[in-house]
């Protein structure tokens, strides 16, 4: 039976992997291990439930429920002296299990401790914004909301901040394609010239390298041009590459393309 | 660890494996030379040079048609 | 902001409409002192702001969609363009990122190169915030001074990893190569000459009129303010809060060399300024340090450069090149690229620009299943709107150049 894959995943896929290969995972330990994180584990325990908590790589993570996501980051802020929000993001589990998981990375200077609290909330469910706890979790949202399309609640200025503001789409998500789908190809010409310009402005040249000489609309041949948009003839006659206009400048003496030298040796 | 490619030379790269051999690699540096295989008396050259400079031979490969690759540790004195 | 449609096309540089002589300019994405592609709408009264609106994404380049997309050794050269001021620290963070997610320890000799690659970048950071800051406000001289400095620093990074700014000098599990001969000898002779630079650069400015009055009492930032933004790095330090990273949470071995942190309580242009003229001083004195400690490695010949974990990383090129396996594993290591365990990391680290952090989630897979990059310019270009109001045009300028905001950073 083969393995299930997502098909509307279009992110790269390992190339092989081996029928009965197990991935090792990295260490889970008990939050008892640590003092610290046991405290502050069982002051969150009273006011909210916790889904689970472990320590990875000498950090907690605790999982909650999306909804009381605000409350648990009040009493990280008041009562376990957490008082920076490193970082806010999510996770697109949307092919296994519809949903998302966000996570806030929480440091406390004074206890010198780093919490990670995640949550898992379904595509249309939204998250409570910690910006009135701390201001970073402003930007930190929005990006978020940008890159993945997790909703916020009540959030001061709720709008893109990395993507154009009329953008279609989250990029983040695996659904999206690496190269962009039609709507972000086609970004430009349609928000300057019209969607009925596409067909005569053509796609976008994606390949910086690619230089086709037979296109005198885009492309000038030096040393032999001609006007943009004219026939392209083979035997073309050679323009030598003046520096200055036809009849020259005034004062400085005409400069003819001849008269250059090209330096070899560097130590002149 | 430098790789010395002496395939420019064709088939005269004796004198220069054997500067590069003497001058410019310290003791128990490991080395690899990568010369043209010609008409295949080339390898015993090599090898022969490596072997009177007192180095050893550590592999000797023939990675395709037309190069040959050899990987040579200088003895630490 | 505008409503666009058809007849009322939206261009970013159409002038803005006046209403009760509150006006709103672009403080452009093509501006001198922009620091790279910022655009910054300035409600104004006057000269006096009274809103301000950074807006950014014009440096985007999707580069936590490229790392769902890349094994892990394919992502550390994009590294280099997220901070391209100090790409060294990028790739450290995210190659320590990787290593603590696979479980990994890194040979001494790689360790002790590593940080004076981190110190010397450090440096350059610090050098060329210098520059550019200086020539905001005005100050040419320290601004070619600076930028002479720096080449140095620029050659002795030539000669380890051959680039000037994109380094990709550090790979997961180590270090590429060992530093050349004439490394140890050129950074010795940068740092002899380098106090005495530092304190030319500290008489030209330190005490000048213009300077102390463009940058004292301008651009304060509360401690409160610091810590709710997730400010880091020399931003946290000069408003009271003893936080650096390479002391509290120590990495690599920044817990065996001595090094104090400066921090100040202004919260100022000014504390900024004086804070990178410090740790400057500190980072040559970490410099020093580190040549001491690889002349230790030298000594004790531990002359490893990477670490020895078959799985991940593939071995040296010298079993690569005499035992089968060795290249067998080497080949598939680079073709299909190395799987860390299952599970999530996030790794801090502290770059001159303030506290870098990667958490990367694996799946087991060769791609990691997400990465984002915590950079700290962000939210110092965020902090921009609530710092901004109250202050005059010419403040802006100089609180952009202290903030040390790099676009390709905050963009990603």
């Amino acid at each position: 039976m083969r393995k299930y894959v997502p098909k509307d995943d279009v992110q790269k896929k390992p190339y092989y992997t081996d029928r009965y290969w197990v991935a090792p995972q990295v260490a889970k330990f008990d939050v008892e291990s640590d003092e610290v994180f046991a405290a502050d584990l069982a002051t969150i325990k009273e006011k909210c439930e916790v889904i689970e908590a472990y320590i990875q790589v000498d950090q907690m993570v605790v999982i909650i429920k999306p909804t009381d996501n605000f409350t648990v980051a009040q009493i990280l802020k008041d009562e376990c002296a957490y008082n920076q929000l490193s970082e806010v993001g999510a996770m697109d589990w949307i092919a296994k299990q519809n949903q998302y998981e966000v996570f806030y990375q929480f440091l406390s200077m004074s206890k010198r401790k780093r919490v990670r609290i995640k949550c898992f909330l379904d595509v249309d469910q939204a998250v409570e914004s910690l910006n009135p706890l701390y201001r970073s979790a402003d930007w930190a949202e929005r990006e978020m909301w940008d890159m993945s399309g997790v909703k916020v609640n009540n959030h001061p200025y709720m709008k893109r901040i990395l993507m154009p503001d009329d953008w279609v789409g989250h990029p983040l998500l695996k659904t999206y394609p690496l190269q962009g789908d039609e709507a972000a190809a086609w970004y430009e010409v349609d928000r300057i010239f019209g969607k009925e310009a596409r067909d005569v402005i053509g796609p976008e040249n994606r390949e910086p390298a690619r230089v086709d000489r037979y296109d005198t609309e885009r492309f000038g041949r030096l040393g032999h041009e001609i006007e943009r948009g004219a026939e392209f003839k083979e035997d073309q006659a050679k323009t030598p590459l003046a520096y200055q206009e036809e009849g020259g400048v005034l004062i400085i003496k005409k400069f003819h393309e001849d008269d250059t030298v090209e330096i070899t040796d560097r130590k002149r | 660890m430098k790789r010395y490619d002496l395939r420019h030379l064709k088939s005269d790269f004796d004198s220069r494996m054997e500067e590069i051999v003497d001058k410019e690699i310290k003791a128990g540096e490991v080395i690899i030379f990568l010369f043209e295989i010609g008409d295949f008396d080339a390898i015993q050259r090599s090898a022969d040079i490596i072997k009177e400079s007192g180095c050893e031979l550590i592999n000797s490969l023939k990675f395709n048609e037309v190069d040959w690759t050899i990987v040579i540790k200088k003895e630490a004195k | 902001m505008q409503q666009p449609n058809r007849l009322r096309p939206f261009f970013e540089n159409i002038s803005f409409d006046r209403k009760d002589n509150e006006m709103v300019i672009n403080f452009g994405p093509q501006h001198p002192s922009a620091h790279g592609q910022l655009r910054l709408v300035l409600h104004m009264q006057q000269e006096q702001i009274t809103k301000a609106h950074p807006d950014v994404g014009y440096l985007h380049r999707g580069m936590e969609k490229m790392a769902e997309n890349m094994i892990y050794n394919e992502f550390l050269p994009t590294t280099d363009r997220m901070d391209y001021i100090a790409s060294s620290s990028n790739n450290y963070g995210f190659a320590l990122a990787v290593e603590k997610l696979i479980g990994l320890e890194v040979p001494r000799r790689a360790k002790v190169i590593r940080m004076m690659l981190l110190e010397i970048n450090r440096l350059m950071s610090h050098l060329f915030w210098l520059a550019t800051t200086a020539l905001d406000i005005g100050a040419m001289t320290v601004f070619l001074y600076a930028f002479r400095e720096r080449e140095y620093l620029m050659d002795i990074i030539e000669d380890y990893c051959g680039a000037r700014l994109t380094h990709s000098s550090i790979r997961i599990g180590g270090v590429p190569l060992d530093i050349p001969d004439n490394f140890i000898h050129d950074l010795k002779e940068f740092l002899d000459k380098f106090p005495q630079d530092l304190k030319d650069y500290e008489d030209l400015l330190d005490t000048n009129r213009i300077w102390k009055m463009r940058m004292e009492g301008v651009g304060v930032i509360s401690k409160e303010m610091a810590e709710s933004w997730g400010c880091s790095g020399v931003m946290l330090r000069a408003s009271g809060h003893n936080w650096d990273l390479r002391k509290e949470e120590p990495y690599e071995l920044y817990d065996e060399v001595e090094f104090d942190v400066p921090v100040s309580t202004k919260g100022d242009n000014y504390a900024r300024y004086k804070l990178y003229m410090a740790e400057m001083r500190e980072s040559s004195k970490i410099l020093y340090q580190t040549m001491d400690m690889y002349k230790k490695t030298q000594e004790n010949n531990e002359t490893e450069l990477m670490a020895h974990a078959p799985q991940y990383i593939s071995a040296p090129k010298l079993d690569i090149m005499t035992q089968n396996y060795a290249l067998m594993q080497h080949f598939v290591l680079v073709t299909q690229g190395m799987r860390p365990p299952v599970g999530e990391v996030y790794v801090p680290t502290e770059s001159p620009k303030g506290e870098l952090g990667f958490f990367i989630n694996s799946q087991g897979g060769p791609y990691p299943y997400r990465l984002k990059m915590r950079a700290p310019s962000f939210w110092h270009t965020g902090i921009l709107q609530d710092l901004l109001p109250g202050s005059m045009i010419p403040d802006v300028v100089a609180i952009i150049g202290t903030t040390n905001i790099v676009f390709g950073e905050v963009d990603r």
